[in-house]
């Protein structure tokens, strides 16, 4: 979508048609959801998440600086969605960093499908990145998993992008020692997915 | 084989040249690998180069796993979890949330609306009023100096009516608030005409005011005076002068001198009486109340 079909969607959304709004979504909630489902770590909450900060950007539209993509807006205002609601239920949230620090994530020991493989891949990687500092997570996972710049990631997140770097060389690096742990494992999964 | 720690920043020891291609030949350590490593993550590496690091990073097998498990790590995290479809929930959750902005804006509106109704009306009645009140006099309505007061005059004027005042006699002034008091008349009718000084208390009735009451007596011939003083002598007045009236205020001349004639003949009587005998006390008409 280019910056002028979108600010043409986004003329038609602010006006109520249902169409364009629809064309927002289907476009940008996979990539929304994964950004909250990485950053907190459950499916349920990124769904609320995803939801609310949908339904904020869509009614607030008018409110939209077209300096800006729409795809980065949206970001900021799912991030802030997420920042609240961590405040809301911080002993929930504390607890539950404290169980994903645990340790390994217990594996099934039943012989593995193509699917359990997946799934035991990405609760290992789920389980090291809630090991990360915050800022280290999201500094990863919009660079990583988002594809976005360096210099959108210092935008976003209101800090330089020399830190922005940093953080994501220290990411790196403590997420390959938390997945050290499961290392033998993923490579058998891994040989398991072909 | 990390016999190069601190290495950065030398070129020939980084198996780099001047001009910071990797010089043919020379093995880069594992730090530098890292380093460069760090580079090709962050997007930041070229093909040729990434090409050459790749070869390179073959030749050290510690290095190289490194960079293979950081490598997995990052691939797992580009596969995201399929997303639940929400558009339906959104997109109903935006059309409630417009509804109640929409609902809530026409509220605000309508109490706008009401409220700039309620004030154009006042606003109205305050114009017809004023309209109406500047027009009225041209009608022959309420005059204008009941309004507004009388129209000024003269500023020169005033010095003259406020030396005309001065100047007036003050006995004068005394005598339009104050009518002249005959001098020649004796207090002690005034006194004796009184009924406050007179009669019991009981016969004080509300607001301190004395009843009607057929026992009344003048002052000094009855009641409480004659017991507190027993040697006191006291001139009772003539007793036909009881009868007569205060004079009216309408008609002073005149009753003046029907009293003067009056209180002549009263004088004379009384002393003929006087004369022949004492007589028992007289009861004083009550037509010698002055009246309230």
């Amino acid at each position: 979508m280019d910056r002028i079909e979108e600010r043409r969607l986004i003329k038609r959304a602010a006006k109520g048609d249902h169409a364009a709004a629809e064309i927002f979504v289907r476009t940008y909630q996979h990539s929304v959801y994964n950004y909250i489902l990485r950053m907190c770590g459950r499916p349920d909450i990124a769904e609320d998440v995803v939801q609310e900060a949908f339904v904020r950007a869509l009614t607030g539209l008018d409110r939209f600086d077209p300096r800006f993509r729409f795809s980065t807006w949206l970001f900021v205002i799912a991030r802030r969605v997420y920042l609240n609601w961590i405040q809301k239920h911080r002993p929930d949230s504390n607890s539950e960093l404290v169980e994903a620090r645990g340790g390994p994530a217990k594996l099934p020991e039943t012989a593995m499908t193509r699917s359990d493989a997946t799934g035991c891949i990405r609760d290992s990687l789920q389980a090291a990145l809630m090991g990360l500092p915050p800022d280290q997570r999201e500094v990863l996972i919009l660079f990583h998993q988002q594809e976005w710049s360096i210099r959108v990631i210092a935008q976003h997140l209101d800090l330089p992008e020399g830190t922005v770097k940093s953080h994501l060389h220290r990411g790196r690096k403590r997420l390959r020692l938390l997945l050290e742990p499961y290392r033998t494992r993923i490579e058998d999964e891994a040989e398991v997915l072909g | 084989m990390n016999v190069n720690s601190g290495n950065s920043g030398n070129g020939e020891r980084d198996g780099k040249g001047p001009s910071g291609l990797p010089v043919p030949g020379t093995l880069p350590t594992t730090s530098e690998l890292r380093r460069r490593a760090t580079s090709f993550f962050d997007r930041e590496m070229g093909p040729a180069e990434t090409i050459e690091f790749q070869a390179r990073l073959a030749e050290d097998p510690r290095a190289l796993r490194e960079f293979e498990a950081t490598r997995r790590a990052i691939e797992h995290l580009k596969t995201g979890r399929p997303a639940p479809d929400l558009t339906g929930s959104i997109l109903d959750e935006v059309e409630r949330r417009r509804r109640l902005l929409g609902a809530h804006r026409h509220a605000r509106r309508r109490r706008v609306s009401s409220v700039m109704t309620t004030v154009g009306a006042v606003a109205l009645l305050a114009a017809v009023f004023f309209g109406v009140d500047a027009i009225l006099p041209q009608l022959g309505g309420a005059p204008v100096a009941k309004h507004r007061g009388a129209p000024p005059g003269p500023l020169v004027a005033v010095p003259t009516a406020v030396d005309g005042e001065s100047a007036a006699p003050n006995d004068a002034l005394a005598l339009q608030l104050r009518p002249p008091v005959d001098a020649s008349r004796d207090l002690r009718w005034d006194i004796s005409g009184s009924p406050m000084l007179v009669g019991a208390p009981t016969d004080i009735g509300r607001g301190g005011l004395p009843l009607e009451t057929t026992s009344w007596a003048p002052l000094g011939t009855s009641g409480v005076w004659p017991s507190l003083f027993p040697n006191a002598s006291v001139t009772r007045p003539p007793a036909a002068a009881m009868l007569i009236e205060p004079a009216s205020p309408a008609k002073p001349a005149a009753d003046d001198k029907a009293s003067d004639k009056a209180s002549d003949k009263a004088s004379d009587k009384a002393k003929d009486k006087s004369e022949s005998g004492p007589k028992p006390e007289t009861k004083p008409d009550t037509k010698a109340k002055s009246p309230r």
